[in-house]
């Protein structure tokens, strides 16, 4: 019992070991590249600019659409565009780290190592989903220290639940992505339509109520309606993760349907490509 | 020819390639959609080929560019499947067994694009290691002790994009040597380099394969590699297999087939192998 125990810790500490090698790796990758470090900092700064000057065009008092979330449309769109940052790593993670590792040429040499590939795309989405959390803790500061942005009385704890949930659901959608990347090597349906659809019916930028009624019922079926929505009330108006019950069930239902259909899709893409012989080709 | 010479001092089959044959698809031209015309053309890539490499011993696989040098190592490192056929490494079967496989093998890929750019060297084999599950304090010591035998010491915390060709094939070469495998499968490892550093190269493998008792495949498509290096050699063409044996027993063979009395460097031979292009299934030269 007592070696089983011990085999265990061996495993978790390996598996930890690659999982911090990856992302040093992807660290030094991304400090060395500095000033494309700083313009993505600076470019938080001038979209907070204008969704500042856009929020002023929209008087609180008139906005009967914004009253769930509190009323104010610079807390709504600031919440909104740093948390779909989410969904773009969600989406796009898997499928640029494949694609990044067939034109730089890594793919074959990862790929004979005694790591699984599906481990070391889960470690790279997780350094992207890491960078995308810089990204968002940086949109918040800058919009509650700089800008009239309040937060209210918000409840972290369902947050950070509805964060994980949403991380979850658009990872699957990224997985599903990955195995078109894997065998088309560039353009994926699976990208092209969450993205887009998510930021027209997913009330990044505006509620979802001020669209006609079946753009809404077309809303409900992607990830992103039920975890901004989720992650607005929690933060704006303090909800508890009881109060947020029908975002948290939708969500785990994404999860269920979307993981498992994506992980045999990527499978099948990657027994295909070894197949074909065309694993590393771009 | 056989698989072997009757040499008692060689070890057990580790390696072994049954009856492999490979097609590529040949991706649709656009025109096709068009028409719906939705199935893929094969492309056949390698065609019957067998072969068995013994405990400690240097294989060479040699023949020019297209010959399917490259795609039957892949086959053998479990990048790519056999359409037909089975191989082995340490009996595990290349197709189905990828992992145990791959806890045999270092493959040495002489493509330069396959490190990553903007690290170090040693940060470069310092990651590798990690996901090769070599324990931190061994990879330590393995990592400076391939550094110091390869003399890149001393630009090992140099970023790789800095590297010549030649320290990139070395890197290449230490990175396939970290985890200590049985096998080593080398694709063209003195490709793009000068004569002379390819001849330091060639001395490296050579003195590591012996002193640390290492399997190695290697590919190639220069003579003087094959000369230097290998104890047997399978040459391929146009993915079928010319003719394999020892130096001296294709040399022989060649000579009888053409009737050539006297001393035949091996450039020639082999220039004559493959311009003869008759092939048997199991690598003789057909009469």
């Amino acid at each position: 019992m007592k070696s089983k125990s011990n085999l265990i810790q061996t495993r978790a500490i390996i598996i930890l070991r690659k999982a911090l090698a990856v992302m040093k790796k992807e660290f030094i990758t991304m400090i060395s590249y500095k000033l494309n470090f700083l313009f993505k900092l600076s470019s938080i700064w001038l979209s907070l600019l204008v969704y500042y000057f856009l929020s002023k065009l929209i008087d609180p008092a008139v906005s009967t659409q914004l009253q769930p979330y509190g009323g104010n449309y610079f807390s709504f769109v600031l919440i909104g565009t740093a948390f779909s940052s989410y969904l773009n790593v969600g989406l796009d993670g898997f499928s640029s780290s494949i694609r990044n590792a067939q034109l730089t040429g890594t793919l074959e040499a990862v790929l004979v190592t005694r790591t699984r590939f599906t481990t070391i795309l889960i470690f790279q989405t997780l350094w992207n989903f890491l960078f995308a959390s810089i990204h968002v803790i940086a949109y918040l500061i800058f919009g509650f220290a700089f800008f009239e942005s309040d937060l209210g009385n918000p409840d972290y704890f369902a947050a950070i639940v509805m964060l994980l949930l949403t991380i979850l659901a658009f990872s699957s959608l990224g997985i599903l992505s990955g195995s078109f990347i894997l065998v088309f090597k560039k353009g994926t349906p699976v990208n092209w339509l969450f993205y887009h659809l998510s930021r027209f019916l997913g009330g990044v930028f505006y509620p979802i109520t001020v669209l006609p009624e079946w753009c809404q019922k077309l809303a409900q079926l992607l990830p992103i309606t039920h975890s901004l929505r989720g992650i607005r009330l929690a933060l704006l108006q303090g909800y508890s993760l009881s109060q947020l019950h029908t975002e948290v069930y939708s969500l785990i239902v994404f999860i269920v349907i979307l993981l498992p259909v994506s992980i045999i899709c990527f499978n099948l893409a990657f027994r295909q490509t070894r197949k074909d012989g065309t694993l590393c080709h771009y | 020819m056989s698989d072997f010479s009757n040499n008692s001092e060689i070890g057990k089959i580790i390696v072994r390639c049954e009856n492999i044959t490979k097609y590529y698809p040949v991706p649709l031209p656009i025109k096709s959609i068009f028409k719906f015309q939705f199935i893929r053309e094969k492309k056949l890539i390698l065609d019957n080929i067998g072969f068995s490499v013994r405990e400690g011993e240097i294989f060479g696989i040699i023949g020019p560019n297209g010959a399917g040098k490259t795609t039957t190592l892949k086959i053998m490192c479990t990048l790519t499947t056999p359409t037909k056929g089975k191989a082995f490494v340490y009996g595990h079967d290349v197709a189905k067994e990828r992992r145990d496989v791959l806890k045999k093998i270092g493959y040495c890929i002489s493509e330069e694009r396959s490190f990553f750019w903007r690290l170090t060297g040693r940060q470069n084999l310092n990651f590798f290691a990690d996901l090769l599950e070599v324990p931190p304090e061994k990879a330590k010591r393995r990592i400076n002790e391939l550094l110091e035998r390869f003399e890149l010491e001393d630009s090992s915390d140099k970023r790789f994009l800095n590297y010549s060709s030649g320290m990139k094939q070395k890197m290449a070469i230490a990175r396939s040597l970290l985890a200590d495998p049985e096998v080593i499968f080398m694709d063209e490892p003195t490709r793009g380099l000068d004569p002379g550093s390819a001849f330091k190269l060639r001395s490296l493998i050579k003195s590591f394969a012996k002193e640390e008792n290492k399997t190695i495949i290697i590919t190639t498509n220069r003579v003087s590699d094959i000369k230097n290096l290998c104890q047997r050699i399978l040459v391929l063409n146009k993915g079928k297999a010319v003719i394999k044996g020892t130096l001296e027993e294709i040399s022989s063979s060649v000579k009888k087939e053409k009737g050539v009395s006297g001393e035949l460097p091996f450039e020639e031979t082999f220039n004559l192998l493959l311009a003869n292009n008759k092939v048997g299934t199991n690598g003789e030269i057909k009469k």
